[in-house]
């Protein structure tokens, strides 16, 4: 029965990817090697030889420290996406769910349809070690991906049967997990990592997927309905309400539209961006000499890269848009407009850390300042700008978005940062090419 | 097949989805009806195997829901209100797809049945996600009934189904049944409930507010209708 499944399941995969080959096959291949040798040369040797940006090297063991956190991160926040596919609720049900499939068999097509999700990741894992001269550990990250859908699966099926779907505590554990990380010898890593396997996916199939996954159903289900009306009843509608204001009329209604659908959840990155840029925060406290203005950079595309998993998200209700007297270029403005929104308080974050931990004159303050909150411009711009550019596919447009990103850095912070006003013309070009894209979109 | 439900509930919290149920029936056609949220749905749920119930037993057969979710998928055939289907195969690929895992050894005979039913034979290499809603409807309701189950339970078979082939699913229904097979549906069009059913359920917000044939309900309200006899016991309820 396994093969009946998985073969329908390889010609879906098949059919998405012979349509869209040229995406899969040669822009995206094209665009990460690019984006890697690119982005390694500048960083390794041209923006060096400038002298406003350090080379960036890692060690061994700093590289096995960020890679297990990363993992564990990665369980963090697939853990309620994980349980919504796990747990057979109205809006997850698949045919698969209501026919008469042995729990087995269900459990190696979880399994495999969980690989092919982690695939990408585990991909960009690979390309990371490459980029940073890491060929040593290339293997590594093969061996953990056929793994770690095993480990996923059962760590989300014990927690939610003896806790809660509730991520709070989970982020106490998982608080105390990077501590660890950080504490721990390297070399004690392999020891907790086999354990874990070795606990959570025997576990997570005989007890787990047989037993708990029906049983826990119903708590699970209702666990949903309480998070929802506790997220409904926070308020943050008429919080973002009022700040919508400071965005132009015409596209008002649409920025708020997504700015509440951020707020509940709708994209669940956002969470996930949050921590990122909080890390990256906590990181120029230990800047070394690499300047603030690159942290910034990465921080504001973390954040206001959570654009393209929202406008691909809406992908299935945009005929909704297409209905309503609304343009394509508002909305592209919309979508720019949120993202720069959304991660326009970062510069001053950085801004605010780096007096309080390196004081300098107010005339040197105020030039970092308008530094960094053009940069932060430019760099939202850039990533809502280019959100029509990835073909509605959110790793693709992270692609284009950072390669443009990392130009902009370039531009504003090394050269200088008249340089900002070189963003008008990129954003025309992009705005063009966006209602093109939108114009067809709606036709087809 | 006996059904049987005996004294099963389902809460959410606080939220009782389902007061006490019980129902035996075997070769019927059985209609569940009630406004949105009455607890239809989570009854047909917890009859296929999808969510366990909080208390009392389903058996249908010697198979406990309850223990033994996964085979008593064998021998149910469900119709979700929503379709399940996947958009990048044809229809024909997917009615394969499910009488494959139904154990059908040559189902051909059988899905071309179903597709010249539905007149769907011209859209047999069209992907799912090009079809209409009511055409995925219609691949649906095949799915539910391929193998020929002895148990069908089928949520709102009718919604979004043109007259023709509303017809046409009822005459299936009653077919079905004369062969053997007991039927649960749940549907808004009291007119087919009155035709086919001959028992019926009105939920409301969980609990039953009553039961019996449609002509006893009727002559019981004293109303000239099914419909009417449905908004009395909707009103009356209140």
């Amino acid at each position: 029965m396994f093969k009946i499944i998985l073969k329908s399941k390889l010609r879906i995969i098949g059919r998405n990817l012979t349509q869209d080959w040229a995406t899969y096959f040669i822009l995206g291949p094209v665009m990460m090697g690019v984006a890697s040798l690119l982005g390694r040369r500048i960083f390794n040797d041209f923006a060096f030889g400038v002298g406003r940006i350090q080379a960036v090297s890692i060690s061994e063991p700093l590289a096995v420290r960020l890679a297990f956190a990363t993992l564990a991160l990665k369980v963090f926040f697939n853990f309620l996406p994980m349980a919504k596919r796990l747990y057979p609720t109205e809006r997850s049900l698949a045919i698969e769910d209501l026919l008469p499939i042995s729990v087995h068999v269900r459990y190696k097509v979880f399994y495999f349809d969980q690989l092919f999700r982690d695939l990408p990741f585990f991909v960009a894992g690979m390309v990371i070690l490459l980029f940073f001269g890491q060929t040593q550990l290339l293997v590594w990250p093969l061996f953990i991906w056929a793994f770690f859908p095993g480990i996923e699966i059962g760590f989300t099926l014990t927690w939610v049967h003896f806790w809660s779907a509730n991520r709070k505590q989970l982020a106490g554990v998982f608080g105390a997990v990077m501590i660890l990380l950080v504490v721990l010898p390297v070399a004690q890593f392999s020891w907790w990592a086999d354990f874990f396997t070795i606990l959570f996916v025997p576990l997570g199939y005989y007890q787990g997927f047989k037993v708990w996954r029906y049983r826990d159903m119903g708590r699970f289900e209702q666990f949903l309905m309480v998070h929802q009306d506790r997220n409904n009843k926070i308020g943050a509608a008429s919080v973002l309400a009022q700040l919508s204001h400071i965005i132009p009329k015409n596209i008002r209604p649409l920025v708020l539209r997504d700015l509440i659908l951020t707020a509940r959840n709708f994209v669940p990155q956002i969470w996930r961006n949050v921590l990122l840029v909080g890390l990256v925060v906590l990181s120029v406290v230990n800047r070394g000499n690499i300047d603030v203005a690159a942290y910034c950079a990465l921080a504001v595309f973390m954040m206001a890269s959570t654009v393209a998993p929202l406008f691909s998200l809406q992908r299935p209700y945009r005929a909704m848009d297409n209905a309503l007297p609304i343009s394509a270029e508002q909305v592209w403005c919309a979508k720019l407009n949120y993202a720069r929104l959304i991660s326009f308080p970062i510069p001053f974050i950085f801004w605010g850390i780096e007096l309080f931990l390196r004081p300098r004159p107010i005339s040197e303050a105020l030039v970092l300042l308008l530094t960094l909150v053009l940069l932060g411009i430019a760099v939202s711009s850039l990533v809502g700008g280019s959100i029509c550019e990835g073909d509605q596919r959110p790793v693709l447009q992270y692609i284009i978005a950072a390669f443009m990103s990392v130009l902009a850095t370039l531009f504003i912070v090394v050269f200088n940062p008249a340089m900002f006003l070189l963003l008008f013309p990129v954003l025309s070009s992009l705005k063009g090419s966006a209602i093109t894209r939108l114009e067809n979109e709606g036709v087809s | 097949m006996l059904l049987s439900v005996s004294n099963v509930t389902k809460r959410y919290g606080d939220l009782v989805a389902l007061h006490p149920f019980s129902m035996e029936l075997e070769c019927q056609i059985y209609g569940l009806i009630g406004n949105n949220g009455a607890g239809k749905s989570t009854l047909m749920k917890m009859i296929v195997g999808l969510i366990p119930p909080g208390k009392g037993k389903i058996v249908l057969g010697d198979l406990n829901a309850k223990e033994s979710p996964e085979e008593v998928k064998q021998y149910i055939g469900y119709l979700p209100e929503s379709p399940l289907l996947y958009p990048r195969l044809t229809p024909e690929e997917f009615l394969r797809y499910v009488a494959e895992i139904r154990g059908i050894a040559a189902p051909e005979e059988e899905i071309e049945q179903w597709l010249n039913l539905f007149s769907l034979s011209e859209k047999r290499n069209a992907f799912l996600n090009d079809l209409s809603y009511g055409m995925k409807k219609k691949i649906a309701i095949s799915a539910a009934f391929i193998g020929k189950p002895p148990l069908l339970v089928l949520d709102e078979p009718f919604n979004g189904l043109d007259v023709a082939t509303m017809e046409a699913l009822s005459e299936m229904i009653v077919k079905y049944h004369k062969d053997g097979a007991t039927i649960i549906l749940s549907s808004h069009l009291m007119a087919y409930i009155d035709r086919l059913c001959q028992q019926v359920v009105i939920l409301k917000k969980g609990k039953v507010v009553a039961q019996g044939s449609p002509d006893d309900l009727k002559k019981e309200t004293n109303q000239d209708t099914f419909h009417d006899t449905f908004l009395y016991y909707s009103r009356d309820s209140e």
